[in-house]
């Protein structure tokens, strides 16, 4: 009973279009073709061809699934608030398909205090 | 014993089971008969709301622990005591509904749980997740059942059926629509989500004994079938009530077989509407004239 194509990246830092398309593109062509070598199939992707990000292994990271369900309850749902709990702060990119029709949204989340988070929309770069 | 004295017996017996079946009819007032339908719903939308069991508790502590200030969502509807309300006040009310069969109880529980389950279609900790939606509507066919105790169930019976068929099909009609599009229909969405990882037995199944291209042609036939079977089952309010209800009821529990078990919070409400279709009164005075 599942709708639309659904996909969301969560990084710590912004991406660009062109990361998002990069880190897309190699998280499902490992998926399709099952690497059994790097079993990268939690949908963390390594950006470490992106230049910018070079200096810093951990912003290098982007996590990147495909979604069942409405998108942006990977933020306000129960298992990603746990997710949320370990990682308090970063960026959540969607993008939904329909047919001839894609919606692009961007959140970034800044906390507020200790068990605050403060959801602001902003426009995807 | 002569065959006489033995048909005597029988005959006796068969008139005696006859008056009571005559009684228990004459006892049963059509409020009751809609009563025990709407129990139906209720224990379908019950079972559904269980089958969430262990999210409630975790949700809870995880909200309490987090809060997410999203302006989208109004303040009330992103406290975790709101939302422990929404889900505490229409459990507690159908339970008591299942035991106490007063009108007045049944009105507001329906009303109380209709409201409720739309609150959490609405609240950020629950929102636009399919079991409390696919229960709402179930508790609106029940609210217009409850106020329907007074009418004649000759009338009721029918238009209950049609209307869970109704939403029955709408609910087909919702996921289907959402799926036509490339990226399903090729299957990459659903090799995506189940195919190359979900733990469940019958991709398991597939994951050991297909190969890489195998299973993702599979994908794509998996992913055709699901959009033309939930395609087709958009239109069971145009068949006879009862083979949509059958049809209906085996294609949510082949749903549920074939991919996934979390899905039974979604479908216990929709199996009791299937149900109410699929009834067929045995007593004379309780089938309504078609």
């Amino acid at each position: 009973m599942y709708n639309l194509e659904n996909t969301y990246w969560y990084s710590e830092h912004p991406l660009s279009d062109a990361q998002l398309a990069s880190a897309s593109a190699e998280f499902f062509v490992r998926q399709i073709s099952r690497d059994e070598e790097t079993e990268n199939r939690t949908g963390w992707v390594e950006l470490d061809h992106i230049d910018e990000y070079s200096q810093d292994n951990s912003s290098r990271r982007v996590y990147l699934s495909m979604l069942n369900h409405f998108p942006t309850r990977t933020m306000t749902f129960v298992h990603s608030r746990a997710f949320l709990a370990n990682e308090p702060r970063g960026h959540f990119y969607y993008r939904s398909r329909y047919r001839g029709v894609e919606l692009n949204s961007c959140y970034q989340l800044m906390p507020l205090s200790e068990n605050q988070l403060q959801v602001i929309r902003k426009e995807p770069q | 014993m002569s065959e006489g004295q033995l048909g005597g017996i029988a005959k006796t017996f068969a008139l005696s089971r006859n008056n009571r079946a005559g009684t228990h009819a004459a006892e049963l007032t059509d409020a009751d008969r809609v009563r025990t339908l709407y129990r139906w719903v209720l224990i379908g939308i019950l079972m559904s709301l269980f089958w969430k069991a262990s999210y409630y508790p975790l949700a809870y502590e995880l909200y309490g622990k987090l809060l997410l200030e999203d302006p989208f969502f109004p303040i009330a509807f992103r406290s975790p005591y709101v939302l422990a309300a929404l889900m505490g006040l229409p459990i507690t009310l159908s339970i008591l509904c299942i035991f106490v069969a007063h009108p007045w109880l049944f009105r507001i529980q329906a009303a109380a749980t209709t409201a409720c389950l739309a609150g959490l279609c609405w609240h950020q900790g629950s929102y636009n997740d399919v079991t409390f939606l696919t229960c709402f509507w179930a508790s609106l066919l029940g609210l217009w059942m409850v106020l329907s105790f007074e009418k004649p169930w000759e009338q009721i019976l029918p238009r209950a059926q049609m209307f869970a068929i109704l939403i029955v099909s709408l609910m087909f009609a919702g996921g289907a629509v959402g799926k036509y599009t490339p990226a399903y229909w090729s299957g990459d969405v659903l090799y995506q989500i189940y195919f190359v990882d979900r733990p469940f037995w019958f991709f398991d199944q597939l994951r050991t004994h297909m190969d890489d291209a195998s299973l993702r042609s599979f994908a794509t036939l998996y992913s055709r079938v699901v959009i033309l079977v939930e395609t087709a089952c958009a239109f069971l309010w145009l068949m006879p009530r009862r083979i949509a209800g059958w049809i209906g009821l085996i294609t949510l529990c082949g749903i549920v077989v074939f991919s996934n078990i979390n899905l039974l919070s979604v479908m216990f409400c929709l199996f009791a509407l299937c149900g109410i279709a699929i009834y067929q009164p045995a007593n004379a005075k309780d089938q309504p004239d078609a």
